[in-house]
């Protein structure tokens, strides 16, 4: 196997930006090396006693690199680009000499039974998406290439930047203190909830924005008496919720239970400074009761306990749902639909309320949900490595603005075809942020080519097309990344604190505890006696539920 | 010697239906080897620890099998009975109908939700069953009758997935009884009409009989899903308010399988279900040829 090393130059430039290195790639001066190990004097990161490897150096001949992954429905396609074939496949091919062949690919509901029956068939690619479990298993039967030192080797100063951003996520990839994946970093404030509330059914009935769970309340109340909508029926919900309610995103309780300081689901500290499960504390008792009492007098759908998302959506966009508890992506996915069916329509996002003096602080998750691992048997261990690096030069500070990888004109989000995209911590936060400034100086310059892409759409919404409208309350102003920007100055959040694969306890009984939780909670809320929860609280520590919080904790120790 | 060598063509036309059947169904079964293992699917069926019946002993003790079971049985043989009534019923209906046209017609449109999957039904049933605005309790309304949460109470539910498992598949057993009530020698009725048999005599003497073994071998194939529910249905349409009556064994192996990846557990719960289920059909089938004089295998 010989590799091809560029120019010290090219290497340079390669970190300049994507661009400069697609259109230096190639017509730079190679140099044949016979070496299987990658050698180079001139890389900027290789250390002095390591083998020197250069990050940036291209494969000649090509190796075939297999992966696999999975897709989702957000990802759209032009110009015949493929999963398989497109601008970062064909970069791959042609900056780094690695040609990518999927040995699938998968929507991602499917993805975690597929992962499961190709680890079972024992056939690894070369590079996997995995989710902790399987990393964990992968691990202890030792199928796993340890990357620790080729992180070190390779691994340019902007990567570690990138990924050890939250050291606390980078170490969830590693087990006993080695590095066995790229975990995929992201941000976690992104999941944190927030209430979106239609506004234009607020003026109409001269209600205030809500800054209490009290408001909240009022509000829910007046969506469903007052006749918001002016079709003289009785036919609005005060506020959505799914028959997932507990997990669910969008129309879940996440943000509503936090206002009582609760966090269903989660697993939180107490004063002694333990892990417990959030969904057997006292707070929750509360919550329950207020939702019992909203569901008594008709103002959730009474029908929530059949309904999906889907389902929700649709009162959503039929004009039916004025008030619910969802995440930042919200406006786009699921109001959307109700702006551009309606010209009157209006909504806004606020920070969640609390039901006493005391603030409400949201909970979202540890931001890494996947990781890239590298089997034992791959042939080139540190192709994972080149692709990381090629990966994270967009986000380098000077990376060019136009480059192909991020939102093509027409909106195309390109950038999810990547392999390899860990994201800075705080990546859309900080395009909200950019684009907020680019849209007051008019001067959308200095954006990268995913914010450029926000800010387009944004400006068409400014226009006065409203089918923009959810581009707008994402990332401009207001939206709903204002709403988790004060969370974030405020430091205001918290993380579930467990984020380890399941343990012995939980993989034998969590199933049963989930089911009796899911049934206890929606029974309370359509009219059964509170009671039933503190039996539910006894219930779930009797049948498992204790053994599961000692192992948190025993995990937690190890942390 | 002459009329083997004929036969030659014929069993090569059969062999690629066998191969399949053996690739598909046969080989697959040394898959059984999970439910006696813990099963780890980076290590295989080779490589897991065998752990005897634990498997099997952890689905009796779970909290809720017996419960699970009982849900199981009771939608099951409901909806086998219905299944195999209506149809009936229907087909006897239709084939009194004169007009071609309008019983072509008929076995078109209950024929048509036989193909729809469960995925997109769930949606459709949440509307139409809605106690708001639902069409079946508008209609229930005009007779005074309260409305009914057909998919969130828990006494209502089995009937509810029985009811709309047979409205979604009674076509193609209708069809399947036409097609054998075509085969029944036309003779027959002529001969029962020269001896004065009206209409429903006919029916009760000519017709029913000569549907006997249809009837026989569709019992006898259904029998054998006793412990199937349906999953797909049950999945689409269940929820935690319901879990008390709908959940069945399909939904607790997925819950346990897939998302607790418990592979042991849930290949034990398919094995006990897949030897209950060819317990019954052998049952039946001797029931079958003991009181009814026909064998299917």
């Amino acid at each position: 196997m010989g590799i091809k090393r560029k120019s010290k130059a090219a290497a340079a430039l390669g970190m300049a930006g994507l661009l400069v290195l697609a259109a230096c790639g190639s017509n730079n001066d190679n140099q044949e090396n016979g070496n299987a190990s990658p050698s180079a004097g001139s890389s900027p990161s290789a250390s002095a006693s390591q083998p020197p490897a250069d990050p940036a150096a291209k494969y000649d001949p090509p190796i075939d690199v297999t992966a696999w992954r999975y897709t989702e429905s957000s990802y759209k396609y032009e110009n015949g680009d493929t999963i398989e074939n497109n601008v970062y496949t064909k970069a791959y091919a042609s900056d780094l000499g690695i040609n990518l062949k999927y040995q699938w690919t998968v929507p991602v509901e499917q993805f975690e039974q597929k992962l499961n029956v190709s680890i079972a068939a024992g056939d690894l690619p070369d590079i996997m998406w995995l989710t902790n479990k399987q990393l964990t298993d992968l691990a202890d039967n030792d199928l796993l290439y340890d990357l620790t030192d080729l992180y070190e080797q390779y691994a340019t100063p902007l990567t570690k930047s990138i990924l050890q951003q939250d050291q606390k996520a980078f170490d969830t990839a590693k087990i006993d203190g080695r590095l066995m994946a790229i975990p995929k970093t992201a941000s976690a404030v992104d999941g944190l909830p927030v209430l979106h509330v239609r506004t234009d059914w607020l003026e109409k009935l001269g209600l205030p924005e809500p800054k209490t769970m009290q408001d909240v309340l009022n509000i829910a109340e007046a969506f469903v008496t007052k006749d918001p909508d002016g079709n003289n029926k009785a036919d609005t919900i005060g506020l959505g919720l799914t028959k997932s309610f507990l997990t669910d995103n969008h129309f879940g309780t996440s943000g509503f239970f936090s206002g009582f300081h609760a966090y269903p689901q989660k697993w939180v500290k107490d004063e002694s400074g333990g892990l417990v499960y959030g969904s057997i504390q006292p707070g929750v008792k509360a919550g329950l009761q207020m939702l019992q009492d909203m569901y008594k007098k008709g103002l959730l759908d009474k029908e929530f306990g059949v309904k999906d998302r889907a389902k929700v959506t649709e009162s959503v966009a039929s004009g039916k749902l004025g008030m619910f508890y969802g995440g930042m992506s919200a406006p786009g996915s699921v109001i959307q639909d109700n702006v551009t069916n309606d010209p009157n329509a209006e909504w806004k996002s606020f920070q969640i309320v609390s039901a006493d003096e005391v603030k409400a602080t949201p909970i979202g998750k540890v931001p890494v949900q996947l990781y890239y691992a590298v089997s034992k048997k791959s042939k080139h261990p540190e192709a994972i490595m080149k692709l990381l690096n090629f990966s994270m030069e967009g986000f380098a500070p000077d990376a060019p603005a136009n480059s192909p990888f991020g939102i093509s004109p027409t909106g195309v989000p390109v950038y999810l075809y990547n392999l390899i995209g860990p994201e800075p911590a705080m990546k859309n936060l900080n395009a909200h942020h950019n684009i907020v400034q680019a849209l007051s100086s008019n001067d959308p310059s200095k954006l990268s080519s995913e914010e450029k892409g926000y800010y387009d759409r944004i400006v068409k919404f400014n226009g006065g097309d409203r089918k923009e409208w959810g581009q707008a309350r994402i990332f401009g102003t207001p939206s709903t990344f204002d709403v988790i920007d004060q969370y974030v100055k405020d430091d205001n959040y918290i993380l579930d604190a467990f984020y380890g694969g399941s343990t012995p306890t939980m993989v034998e009984k969590l199933a049963s505890l989930q089911k009796m939780e899911e049934e206890v909670f929606t029974k309370i809320i359509m009219g059964q006696s509170l009671d039933t929860f503190d039996k539910f609280v006894a219930d779930w520590k009797k049948l498992g539920g204790d053994d599961i919080t000692q192992e948190v904790n025993e995990w937690a120790k190890k942390q | 010697m002459r009329k083997k060598w004929q036969e030659i063509p014929l069993h090569v036309m059969l062999l690629p239906g066998v191969l399949l059947t053996l690739i598909f169904s046969y080989i697959p079964i040394a898959g059984i080897a999970i439910a006696f293992q813990k099963f780890q699917p980076a290590k295989g069926i080779f490589h897991s620890k065998w752990v005897g019946w634990d498997n099997f002993q952890y689905m009796l003790d779970m909290p809720n099998f017996a419960s699970v079971l009982w849900n199981t049985v009771f939608i099951a043989v409901m909806k086998i009975v219905a299944g195999l009534v209506i149809p009936i019923v229907v087909a006897l209906l239709l084939n009194e109908v004169a007009g071609a046209w309008f019983k072509r017609t008929v076995q078109t449109i209950i024929y048509f939700p036989h193909f729809l999957s469960w995925v997109i039904l769930g949606g459709i049933m949440i509307d139409v069953l809605s106690p708001a605005n639902g069409i079946v309790n508008q209609f229930l309304g005009l007779f005074g009758i309260e409305p009914i949460f057909f998919l969130g109470n828990e006494n209502w539910f089995p009937f509810t997935l029985v009811a709309t498992d047979t409205w979604k598949h009674f076509g193609y057993s209708t069809i399947i009884y036409l097609a054998a009530l075509t085969g029944i020698d036309q003779h027959l009725y002529e001969a029962a009409t020269v001896d004065g048999a009206g209409r429903w005599k006919q029916t009760l003497y000519v017709t029913l009989p000569g549907l006997l073994p249809i009837i026989t071998l569709m019992t006898v194939l259904s029998l054998g899903n006793v412990l199937n529910a349906g999953f797909e249905q049950v999945f689409n349409l269940y929820s935690p308010m319901v879990y008390s009556t709908g959940d069945i064994i399909d939904t607790l192996v997925y819950r346990i399988g897939m998302v607790e990846s418990q592979y042991g557990v849930a290949t034990a719960v398919g094995l006990f279900k897949s030897v209950i289920s060819f317990g019954l059909i052998v049952l039946s089938n001797r029931l079958a040829s003991r009181y009814a004089g026909y064998r299917v295998f």
